[in-house]
């Protein structure tokens, strides 16, 4: 009877459920990680995603440390409860130097200028390190419903970052 | 008022990436992965009857599926969500942040013009306010000159 392995059979790859527990992130992860200061303000946040094309990143500090994670939802949810959007925003009351005040009618969208990444970015981040198979890096994505996962050093700075993208990906590259 | 039919229609990908239900996990993702999208609409027999994201796979990953025996059908979204073409965009974001849905279709009719993700959404909103900043400032050079 002929004995098909998935290492030794030619020309192909017959995967196993199992090859899922044994491929670890290492070998899917992005290396070059666009992440965010705590500082910077939501606006570019919102351009930083748009630009290269991505729908979330870490936010780190001065030493490259995981402090938060923030992604497009937090930047939807925001724009939406600060009223960017054309909906209804806040009563806000402006004050004029006359003292005299006034509430903006419906064509004025106030937009607040001191919103940062660290008003919006999640503070609770799920890292992962270089190691971890991706059957338990998918088993986290979806028990916490997120869709990245920075994967980090002893130290705790960022060195990858794999993603439901990454997972696909690899998922796409096996059947 | 912008409408979501105009969100589709300054998108780069104008085509419908669909599958059949009955196609497997792996094949969905390699079709995913070719048109760089993160969802698609699952079309049988000419009508919608679910929509298939990154997410599904993922989970599916998660509980032990296999990617060659798990079929589109057996993983899909069946409870699909979808958004008028005349609706608007902050109609679209509401529903989406509310849901925590990533993908919407957007219907008009009997027919699905498109999917819609939060990502096009926010790229709108940037778009939108650049135009606005740019023909503000011509307004004011103009101004200026008078």
């Amino acid at each position: 009877m002929e004995k098909h392995t998935s290492q030794h059979r030619k020309g192909g790859h017959a995967p196993t459920q199992a090859d899922a527990q044994r491929v670890t992130v290492f070998q899917v992860m992005s290396r070059e990680v666009i992440c965010l200061k705590p500082e910077a303000s939501v606006e570019s946040l919102r351009a930083t995603l748009v630009e290269n094309g991505i729908s979330g990143a870490p936010v780190v500090d001065d030493g490259g440390k995981v402090v938060g994670i923030v992604s497009i939802t937090d930047v939807v949810r925001d724009q939406h409860e600060r009223g960017e959007t054309m909906e209804e925003s806040e009563e806000v009351r402006l004050q004029s130097k006359g003292g005299v005040t006034y509430s903006p009618g419906p064509g004025f969208r106030v937009i607040d200028a001191g919103a940062t990444v660290a008003d919006v970015m999640s503070r609770k981040v799920i890292t992962i390190r270089e190691n971890t198979s991706l059957a338990q890096a998918s088993e986290m994505m979806a028990r916490s419903h997120v869709h990245r996962l920075p994967v980090v050093s002893e130290a705790g700075k960022v060195v990858g970052l794999v993603s439901s993208l990454d997972i696909l990906g690899w998922v796409a590259g096996l059947s | 008022m912008r409408r979501i039919r105009d969100v589709l229609d300054g998108k780069t990908l104008k085509q419908l990436i669909t599958i059949e239900p009955t196609a497997s996990l792996g094949e969905a993702a390699r079709l995913m992965s070719v048109w760089n999208v993160g969802a698609l609409l699952a079309i049988d027999d000419g009508k919608l009857v679910g929509l298939m994201g990154e997410r599904e796979i993922v989970r599916a990953l998660a509980a032990g599926a296999s990617a060659s025996m798990t079929r589109v059908e057996d993983v899909m979204v069946r409870d699909v969500r979808a958004v008028g073409a005349d609706s608007t965009p902050e109609e679209c974001m509401v529903l989406m942040t509310q849901q925590r849905l990533r993908h919407v279709p957007v219907i008009e009719g009997d027919a699905v013009l498109g999917i819609i993700s939060l990502g096009d959404l926010v790229k709108d909103v940037v778009n939108e306010q650049a135009y606005t900043i740019e023909q503000l400032e011509r307004y004011i050079s103009r101004a200026a000159n008078a």
